[in-house]
């Protein structure tokens, strides 16, 4: 597509704005799903945020804040009033402002999210894209069999694995030679002694580039890469079957034979007009691809303890600290929506009859 | 007159019987067929032997456990942390437990947990999506649909963990947190398919003739959604359980000293890489799990997407 | 058929015993069962027969576009100017195709790429057709409005930057034939050219093709089953059933004496306008691939049928005269055509 045309970009832009449209009703029921969340708890909320031990007074006190008292639909409002200011209330396991929290920790996820879907995009659609250019051949089987068991074992189960293979002591004892796998860390985003990169973006490997430090940049890439294989390895498979199989279904389809037919060479054929329209079930995926990144994040961080906003949300979950609860389930709602509209403009600008959806001229 | 009628609905009744005796005969004959394609695809039949075999040692776990009351409040420190042996072929964990014995107890948790949520996921997501798609473009799409819209906007995960947590912690909570997050997939499933069939000339016709709206649902649309509904169902009992140990690995699931499978992973992980047996079997026995799910779910997909046409 | 007249005469395009088959779950299908055939330079060629008798699968194995791994070619020969295709290297395809001959695909949907514009499909045509590799960009945009005007298609700019939903069904034929003549080719193959359309604009899409044929001089191999179009159209056609090239003849020989009880059928299955409606057709339908019936392989739906039709293939017998051959042991002897044209019907 030719972006610099003025008419496509600009149908391209009313396509984002019905999107953004679209997400703003999304936000909005997410927020009453998430306040009805933190208060269909039996007992009493002030009470729970609190915790056992707080004083009667102070309890009053925030019961009153958080206007208990008042119908639910004014405690609603109340309650988005705040949250659109960005106060989501103190968090009880670590008595400060959840926002803060959710700052410090969300960018180490973030960071583990978006490599692990770097990582499964490249390698899903090469694999994809392999298997179905050498289809019913042995590469075929390889791939088809190793997708089939990503596809079907757990992350975190993948997780241990990798742990145990290559950031153990584990002895690996193959009957002939006996040898450790102990390549990587299994503990934390940066090495004891590693000073942490000034702060730009909350994603080590990104600030230690931006401030020129290659060594703390390895460090963390070091840390990094493991955890974000274990998470990756899902979608990945994921993906390679989806490549695979609308590659290969593209691949007899009418206009591949024409496009030989009417003497294009084959690499321009296969790199060019097979690839585009065969990426874009495979890009439509990227957004469930994120959620299921994200929701695997929260058991491969604990693995490998790695400190992101998943394993502070699972330690709030034990501990019922509501306020971290709620922020923790709208800010990453809040980012899927934003990743499935990201989703949506990609596959847009690849698949014009997304784009032109009824706009046929006769 | 009346002696021709008689006649007529007699000979209407012999056909009639007729008619049912061939519809049991093909019917008969179509599962004969769709066993032989069922089990002309090897890995199907591993699924489904794999399947069956869970399935009956969840069932009768009492009696293939080697050890059944390790599964209750047991410690031996005799014996804990024990590697794999004839006497434990899995190894012991952390209190001296049998963990096989764990685990087979381990899939009846899986199971239960897969078969109660489907069983309240389905007809709710059905319903939803069935009359959100009949009604398309009305209000009562909107309204059920932006719903589904809400729920599908926060990862699956996520909202479930938060349901649980909120609740307490226990199997039952998860599994109807679970449910909770799960049953928009089935509402948006059966909203395409239904918004597709509403259009259909059997539809039509028997809007024309004044069937009721239940009849329509129910009778019309519905019959022609079940392939593709039980197929995800069949894909789907692998992922409940997938969701089901994560709730238990993150401890908001099963509890201990009940044998979670998810909840063995996660105290075992504490003991790798050593005593690598207290987590590993119990992981092995997820993948199991969902594997053979998934592969008899493959082959009904084949099998019902190839009946279709 | 080789006339005595030599190298003059030697044939454009050539097929020898050329066989398809598609391998699918559970079996092989025998698409192609050893078809002859060939194309003079600059004639004009039919080739007619029911849908699914394998007249595509004959082109596209021509080209070497079949999708390869459901589709297997177990023996056969295709010469093209004298040259084998089946052992041209990659890059003597890609000059042979396009340049040499090209292709209209029976669905112009399906044909078109859906996720490019027409411009960045028949600018890509147009540069690989160029044996001069810098050939600029300007050029090859002004080809591609000249392309799409030869075929009669207003605002050439506007559509070169649409996408193929953007256009009707008959714009999109005609793009497909500007693109298959951008490249001028030596020969065209014109699959059903219009077929998926309504009839007035499968008209006109005709007309403009014959037009264009005629004006440039193209050999042309025109894929149809409907006969008056062979009958306008073309100079000599083959009738093909089920994988098998059943009938080779002059066209208006072939009209006037179609000589294979199947030809016979095709052409008594015409409504006559003339005549009372639609007459009968052929008995049957086309035989199951996996296992095509013994012998030949019409054997069960003609009304001639003899003992020898069951169990051995028939041969091409040569008519005298014309250059008319027919696979059909109804003429193993030349006597018997000539009672034939005596008017007396050979009986089983």
């Amino acid at each position: 597509m030719n972006i610099f045309n003025l008419q496509e970009l600009q149908r391209l832009v009313i396509f984002l704005g019905r999107r953004l449209f679209q997400s703003v009703f999304v936000l909005f029921g997410l927020s009453i799903l998430i306040f009805l969340l933190s208060r269909v708890l039996p007992g009493d909320p002030a009470r729970t945020a609190l915790g056992a031990r707080a004083p009667e007074e102070t309890v009053q006190r925030l019961r009153e804040h958080m206007r208990l008292d008042e119908p639910l639909i004014e405690q609603y409002r109340f309650w988005l009033f705040n949250a659109l200011q960005g106060d989501l209330g103190d968090s009880l396991v670590s008595r400060r402002p959840v926002v803060d929290d959710v700052r410090d920790f969300l960018p180490a996820t973030m960071e583990l999210v978006l490599l692990s879907g770097l990582i499964s995009a490249v390698g899903g659609i090469t694999l994809g894209t392999l298997s179905a250019r050498h289809k019913d051949t042995w590469v075929d089987n390889i791939v088809r069999v190793l997708s089939y068991l990503g596809v079907v074992i757990p992350a975190f189960i993948v997780a241990i694995f990798l742990l145990l293979l290559f950031a153990s002591n584990l002895p690996i004892n193959l009957g002939f030679t006996e040898f450790e796998l102990d390549w990587f860390p299994s503990i934390g985003r940066l090495s004891s002694g590693v000073e942490r990169p000034p702060t730009v973006t909350g994603m080590f490997t990104i600030d230690a580039l931006l401030a020129g430090q290659f060594a703390t940049f390895l460090d963390a890439l070091h840390h990094l890469i493991l955890p974000a294989i274990a998470l990756s390895l899902g979608s990945m498979a994921q993906e390679a079957r989806i490549t695979r199989s609308t590659m290969s279904d593209n691949l007899t389809k009418d206009y591949i034979a024409a496009e030989r037919a009417l003497g294009i060479p084959e690499r321009t054929v296969m790199g060019r007009f097979l690839l585009k329209p065969s990426l874009i079930p495979t890009v439509s995926i990227f957004g469930l691809d994120f959620a299921a990144n994200i929701s695997n994040a929260f058991l491969v961080e604990i693995i490998f303890n790695w400190p992101g906003i998943s394993r502070y949300a699972s330690r709030a979950m034990l501990r019922k600290d509501l306020n971290a609860i709620a922020a923790v389930v709208l800010i990453l709602g809040v980012t899927f929506i934003f990743a499935n509209i990201l989703v949506d403009l990609v596959v847009g600008i690849l698949d014009p009859r997304i784009r032109l959806r009824g706009a046929r001229s006769d | 007159m009346t002696t021709q009628a008689l006649v007529k609905g007699q000979v209407y009744e012999q056909e009639v019987e007729e008619l049912k005796r061939i519809q049991r005969q093909n019917r008969r004959d179509s599962f004969g067929r769709a066993w032989y394609k069922f089990s002309a695809n090897k890995l199907s039949v591993i699924g489904l032997i794999m399947v069956v075999t869970v399935i009956l040692l969840a069932i009768f776990a009492p009696l293939a456990a080697p050890y059944p009351n390790h599964v209750k409040p047991f410690v031996d420190y005799n014996n804990d942390k024990a590697a794999p042996s004839a006497q434990n072929i899995f190894g012991t964990d952390q209190f001296g437990r049998d963990i096989l014995s764990r685990v087979i107890y381990g899939f009846r948790f899986s199971l239960m947990m897969g078969a109660v949520v489907l069983t309240l996921v389905v007809p709710t997501g059905v319903c939803m999506g069935m009359v959100a798609g009949y009604y398309q473009g009305t209000i009562i799409d909107t309204v059920i649909m932006r719903i589904t819209d809400v729920f599908l906007s926060v990862p699956p995960l996520i909202l479930a963990l938060a349901i649980a947590s909120i609740l307490e912690p226990n199997l039952t909570t998860s599994m109807i947190a679970v449910s909770a997050m799960w049953w928009p997939w089935y509402a948006r499933l059966v909203y395409g398919l239904s918004s597709a069939l509403r259009t259909e000339y059997f539809v039509s016709s028997a809007e024309t003739i004044g069937a009721s709206t239940w009849h329509i649902l129910f009778r019309e649309i519905l019959p022609n959604m079940v392939s593709p509904i039980l197929t995800k169902m069949s894909l789907d009992m692998g992922w409940v359980i997938i969701i089901g140990s994560m709730l238990s690995f993150l401890g908001l699931g099963v509890q201990e000293p009940q044998p979670g499978l998810g909840t063995m992973i996660s105290k075992g992980k504490d003991y790798l890489p050593d005593q690598w047996w207290i987590s590993i079997f119990p992981a092995l026995a997820i993948v199991m799990v969902v594997l053979g799910f998934n592969l008899l779910g493959d082959g009904l997909r084949d099998l019902l997407s190839a009946e279709e046409v | 058929m080789n006339e005595s007249n030599g190298k003059a005469k030697e044939p454009l395009l050539e097929i020898r015993n050329l066989s398809v088959n598609f391998k699918v779950y559970g079996g092989v299908l025998r698409v192609l069962d050893g078809i002859n055939f060939h194309v003079n330079p600059g004639e004009r060629v039919g080739l007619v027969g029911e849908t699914g008798c394998g007249k595509t699968t004959t082109m596209k194995a021509i080209l070497r576009v079949l999708p390869m791994p459901p589709a297997q070619i177990p023996n056969g020969e295709v010469r093209f100017r004298g040259r084998d295709v089946f052992s041209m290297s990659q890059n003597e395809l890609v000059r042979m195709r396009g340049q040499g001959m090209s292709m209209i695909f029976q669905d112009p949907t399906a044909a078109l790429n859906p996720v490019f514009t027409i411009g960045e499909q028949i600018r890509t045509v147009i540069k690989h057709a160029e044996d001069n590799k810098r050939i600029k960009s300007e050029e090859i945009q002004a080809r591609a409005v000249q392309s799409l005007r030869e075929v009669a298609l207003a605002d050439p700019e506007r559509l070169l930057n649409s996408y193929p939903i953007q256009l009707s069904g008959g714009m999109r034929q005609r793009v497909c034939i500007g693109m298959a003549l951008s490249t001028n080719p030596e020969l065209l193959i014109g699959d059903e050219p219009g077929t998926a359309l309504d009839v007035t604009i499968q008209d006109q899409v005709l007309r403009l093709l014959q037009d264009l044929v005629e004006r440039k001089g193209n050999s042309f191999i025109l894929i149809t089953h409907t006969l008056g179009v062979v009958r306008q159209m073309t100079d000599r056609v083959y009738v093909m059933y089920a994988g098998n090239m059943v009938e080779v003849a002059p066209t208006r020989r072939l009209f006037s004496q179609p000589l294979h009880p199947y030809t016979q059928g095709l052409m008594a299955a015409v409504p006559k306008l003339s005549g009372g409606g639609i007459t009968e057709g052929i008995p049957g339908r086309i035989p199951e691939y996996k296992e095509p019936p013994t012998g030949c392989r019409f054997h069960p739906r003609c009304p001639h049928v003899m003992p020898v039709c069951k169990q051995v293939k028939p041969p091409n017998f040569n008519i005298p005269g014309e250059g008319q051959e027919v696979a059909c042991f109804l003429y193993d002897e030349p006597s018997k055509v000539a009672a034939y044209q005596a008017g007396e019907v050979a009986a089983s």
